[in-house]
């Protein structure tokens, strides 16, 4: 026990040390509040360390600090003494009020005990007295129901008078059983009588009101509620409540055909002006009027009609068509399969046949209506009211299926909800079809029109072509965007037949992906590859147009489809159209197109040459002084084309042999005229020489064949290397068609070196460019009658003047 | 000036038969230097099918029909026609219409092909735009009254019927450079050849608008699948030559044998082929 005192006291003490925190460093012999002062060492400690004066002042204060601590511990133990007196006390007193409380509680059970006592004597007194009066009620009883017993035909008559139908048959239902069970008795049995006749007026009345047309549904219930109780037979009464409740949903339906055909006329006719609808509307509203007053709410929507959006026509069908087969349908239920275990399965399984052929018919022609409105809907561009409208259809319908087994309503609305996206959806893809039509037709005319004035501007150039680039490939594609976020309106999760699995393979899958995206790239590619058939195309828009489709595949499908998929929430991807199929085809029209450009470009520059050829007399021509200035106009054509190619496309990979060492070697082979087996033979031609064009064709077998017109990559040097070979492939063979003096000759020599100099800078292989325009001056050589070239420096010295 | 020999007998000699230079001679230039009256570019000379008297020259843009006696004894122009056009397109090559006893003339303009009846003198048809650049050369299917073949600058060789010049029936696009002949195997019309500035002969199949070898027509209905699979595999190209190092510019087929050909190039080389064995056998059978 000790040692456990110590330690928690030691516990203790270590907690107060680690709050007090600093009282732990002085926690030494020296220090006089501390548990482990010493007071000889401290005494010796202060002897040492103080002065004299120190020591007296250090005596004075302890002794005022002993005197204060003696005080303290005197008050403490007087404020306990007082303390104990006062519990002692209150504890005296106490015991003495216990002692008067016994006393009382005692007296109290004593009056108990009486008061039970008289109570029980009173009531003893009272039994005989309560036996008579109850007997006496009873007969009353008795006598009031043969009261009643005696009017029940009278009441009967009355209530048919006032038409209180419900409350006659109640009498009669309630009295039936005794009346049958007495009839025996002679006064019963005429009573009997009397009932069965009044009964049958009842019933008489009851079938009268439900051959009246203008009978509310619930009223009818009503009726038919009642006839069902007087005993009627219930096929017959089916039939009956059937018939009439058909007529009275089919006036609802022919209502709404109404409103549906006013809608779509509205649509049509909106243009013409309103006064006319309004004139028909209230023609058409009078001619209601006289009719029943129950037609109240169509009547009001068909004046309405004007302004009824779709939505406000879903409700007003709910409210009329689908509100009242419901009541039709649950009281149905509750009248005539209220027990179908009691009233025999087959009569039941009868009644609920009618019952679904009936609603099934009035639910098929319900859809028609509807579908005649959402056809009539025009494509607005956001489709939120209408998916909301289908989704309330929809989930009405689905309603009913519910209440009524074995059918399936759902499915029609599903349907009808399928038809109304489709239609969407084409007009969707008919609306993006239009806008690129749209687009490029602006691009068009962009390009035509104000190219003349920034032509000689390269940086324009630049940004303009790349401006519209980008707004051609950014509009398609927000439009494709804004499109499926359009559509998606169908498969917000909120509407129940988004949720279905079926709903959204169908929508997702065929309809918006295949039907609208997928659908309208293919005719992207489609619509572009047709300007490569159109005659009046500008070379500029072919040269967008395959870059556009370039862009579409390298990057844009494959974000929009991945977009739309995600969108869509498309996971399973077989059946689909993959991506590659798409961005292949993209591929293959961008390269027609740009195939296109460059037959379009070079034929155009081929012309140019051409004509210049034919149309020179190169047998009667003067000394060449000059470079020809269709050559100069040529190098400015293809610098504009190099500039729109440089606009979009990337520079693309060149061979060494351009680079500026390369070209000047050359230029010093042909200044020697060394080397008669080299690459380029027309510069080893000396004027006495000029037979060997068997130099040339022994050159030819080496060097491979040049394709003309190959198909070029997707790079501003390939591009602008099938330009310039089929320009110099025309300049060769139309020299060939020519014959030539020497002057002519040597003209054709200037204009190929200046070709030369300067077109080296936009092919990819200078060999062939120099093949090309070494074969061009042999061909005129050959159809010279005089062949003399000119001196290298010469031709050089003209090409530098200009 | 225009000169034409003729062979005599064994064939030492070589007979002058008469010289067309216009109504006035001028006198001798440099070849190809402009003859007066003949304007400066003489394109295409072509005799008559089946008259050895009457030749057509195209010139510039006039057409001039000669009546040519032997001997040189005279030389005149009978017709005359000159195409209106913008700017100074030349006629090309020519072409006599095989058939109707060579009354009319067709021959290439720009990128058209223009027909002249030579009884009157006048437009009998034309096939306008016919390429998108320059037609280099057309020919008359021998067997087919109204097929036409053409070939130009567009790389394209396009099958016509010059009843209905709207669309050709059939166009190749084998070649990768101008073509500059095409030519109908005179017996055989399935088998066409065309040649290109693009160093290549082409020898195609064309089975689909050639004229039927008798007795095919009989039994057409009821083997017609197999026709199909015995012909429209091979239809297209049967087979390239690349003998050539330089473009091609003239193909004919041998007149004395249907299964040989000449091409010639630009370098002078002359090369004779065959078609090959197995599809001469096949038009056998």
């Amino acid at each position: 026990m000790a040692s456990t005192d110590s330690k928690n006291e030691r516990r203790r003490r270590t907690e107060l040390l680690q709050f007090y925190g600093a009282g732990g460093k002085e926690d030494t012999p020296y220090d006089i509040n501390s548990k482990h002062f010493n007071h000889d060492m401290y005494v010796q400690k202060t002897i040492k360390e103080s002065s004299l004066k120190q020591l007296l002042e250090h005596e004075s204060s302890l002794v005022s600090e002993i005197q204060s601590l003696d005080s303290d511990c005197q008050t403490l133990v007087y404020d306990h003494y007082d303390k104990f007196i006062a519990a002692a006390d209150i504890v005296r007193k106490m015991k003495e009020g216990s002692v008067k409380m016994e006393a009382q509680i005692s007296r109290l059970q004593e009056n108990m005990a009486r008061i039970i006592a008289s109570s029980t004597s009173v009531t003893s007194a009272l039994q005989e007295r309560r036996g008579h009066l109850s007997r006496l009620l009873g007969v009353h009883g008795t006598l009031r129901k043969l009261e009643f017993l005696f009017h029940l035909p009278q009441k009967i008559d009355e209530c048919i008078a006032e038409k209180n139908f419900a409350e006659g048959v109640a009498s009669y239902v309630e009295t039936a059983e005794v009346v049958h069970r007495y009839c025996h008795l002679s006064s019963f049995s005429a009573i009997h009588e009397d009932c069965e006749a009044a009964v049958g007026r009842l019933n008489q009345a009851l079938k009268e009101q439900l051959a009246l047309k203008e009978v509310s549904a619930r009223h009818l219930t009503e009726c038919v509620d009642l006839l069902l109780q007087l005993g009627e037979p219930a096929e017959g009464l089916c039939d009956d409540f059937l018939a009439h409740a058909r007529t009275k949903l089919e006036n609802d339906l022919s209502n709404l055909t109404k409103l549906a055909e006013t809608a779509g006329g509205l649509g049509s006719e909106e243009e013409e002006g309103t006064e006319q609808g309004a004139s028909e509307e209230t023609s058409k509203a009078e001619e209601t009027k006289e009719g029943l007053g129950r037609e109240e709410i169509g009547d009001d929507s068909i004046r309405d009609g004007a302004n009824l959006d779709i939505l406000e026509f879903v409700d007003v069908c709910h409210e009329t068509f689908v509100g009242n087969l419901w009541l039709v349908i649950s009281s149905y239920k509750e009248m005539f399969l209220r027990s179908p275990e009691e009233g025999g399965s087959g009569s039941s399984n009868v009644a609920m046949e009618k019952l679904r052929v009936f609603v099934a018919d009035l639910v098929e022609q319900y859809v028609a209506v509807v579908g005649v409105r959402v056809a009539s809907e025009p494509d607005v561009g956001h489709y939120g009211q209408l998916t909301t409208a289908l989704d309330k259809f929809h989930r009405r319908l689905h309603a009913i299926t519910q209440l009524l087994p074995n059918t399936d309503f759902g499915n029609v609305a599903l349907s009808l909800v399928l038809e109304a996206g489709s239609a969407r959806c084409q007009s969707s893809l008919a609306m993006l079809k239009s806008g690129l039509a749209s687009s490029l037709g602006d691009i068009r005319h962009a390009l035509v029109a104000p190219r003349h004035p920034t032509q000689d501007g390269t940086e324009s150039t630049h940004r303009q072509l790349n401006e519209h680039l980008t707004r051609l490939v950014a509009s398609t594609a927000a439009s494709i965007k804004d499109k499926v976020t359009a559509l998606q309106a169908f498969t917000q999760p909120k509407h129940t037949f988004a949720v279905k699995a079926e709903f959204r393979r169908k929508f997702c899958r065929d309809l918006v992906r295949e039907g609208v995206v997928v659908a309208f790239f293919l005719h992207i590619t489609d619509t572009l590859l047709q300007f490569c058939h159109k005659k009046d195309k500008d070379p500029v828009l072919l040269l967008v147009l395959s870059r556009m489709c370039l862009d579409l595949h390298t990057s844009t499908v494959h974000y929009l489809l991945s977009h739309c998929d995600e969108q869509l929430q498309l996971e399973e991807k077989t059946g689909l159209t993959p991506l590659h199929s798409i961005t292949d085809g993209m591929r293959e029209a961008g390269q027609k197109l740009l195939n296109h450009y460059v037959h379009t470009q070079g034929s155009s520059i081929s012309q140019m040459l051409r004509r210049s050829v034919e149309l020179k007399d190169w047998l009667g021509c003067g000394e060449p002084r000059s470079v020809r200035r269709v050559m100069r106009t040529v190098l400015e054509e293809i610098s504009t084309m190099d500039t729109q190619v440089g606009a979009l496309y990337e520079e693309g990979n060149r061979r060494d042999r351009s680079s500026d060492s390369s070209r000047r070697t050359f230029h010093s082979v042909s200044a020697s005229r060394g080397g008669g087996g080299g690459r380029s033979g027309w510069s080893t031609y000396t004027p006495s020489q000029l037979d060997n064009s068997l130099v040339a064709n022994l050159n030819k077998l080496w060097s491979e064949r040049i394709e003309i017109f190959a198909p070029v990559e997707f790079t501003r040097v390939s591009i602008l290397t099938g330009i310039v070979k089929i320009s110099l492939k025309t300049l060769l063979e139309s020299v060939r068609l020519r014959t030539f003096s020497r002057f002519g000759l040597q003209q054709v020599q200037v204009d190929a070196h200046y070709l030369r100099t300067y077109l080296w800078s936009y092919v990819a292989d200078e060999h062939v460019l120099n093949v090309l325009l070494d074969e061009v001056v042999t061909s005129a050589s050959v159809r010279c009658c005089d062949p003399e070239l000119m001196e290298q420096r010469v031709v050089e010295f003209i090409c530098e003047q200009n | 000036m225009l000169s034409f020999f003729c062979k005599r007998g064994s064939g030492e000699q070589v007979e002058k038969v008469c010289s067309l230079d216009g109504a006035s001679a001028g006198d001798p230039q440099a070849p190809g230097s402009p003859v007066p009256g003949l304007g400066s570019q003489m394109w295409s000379v072509v005799w008559a099918p089946e008259d050895d008297a009457r030749l057509v020259t195209l010139v510039d843009n006039h057409l001039y029909y000669w009546d040519v006696q032997a001997a040189g004894k005279s030389a005149k122009v009978v017709g005359e026609v000159t195409v209106e056009g913008r700017g100074s397109v030349s006629l090309g090559s020519g072409r006599w219409y095989p058939h109707q006893q060579g009354s009319q003339i067709a021959a290439t303009h720009g990128s058209s092909v223009r027909a002249w009846d030579l009884r009157s003198m006048k437009s009998s048809w034309c096939v306008e735009g016919a390429h998108m650049q320059l037609v280099r050369d057309l020919d008359f299917n021998p067997n087919m009254q109204y097929y036409l073949a053409t070939c130009g600058d567009d790389c394209k060789t396009k099958f016509w019927d010059i009843r209905n010049t709207e669309q050709p029936l059939k166009e190749l696009s084998d070649h990768s450079h101008w073509v500059w002949s095409v030519r109908y195997n005179a017996s055989y019309d399935q088998l066409v050849l065309t040649c290109s500035s693009d160093q290549r002969v082409i020898l195609s199949n064309l089975p689909s608008i050639a004229s039927q070898p008798f007795g095919t027509m009989v039994d057409q209905e009821e083997s017609k699948e197999e026709k199909e699979k015995a012909e429209g595999a091979e239809e297209g190209v049967i087979q390239t030559y690349d003998d050539h190092e330089d473009s091609v510019y003239a193909v004919e087929w041998s007149a004395a044998d249907f299964w040989t050909f000449a091409s010639l190039s630009y370098d002078g080389r002359l090369v004779i082929n065959k078609v090959p064995r197995s599809v001469k056998y096949k038009q056998f059978m």
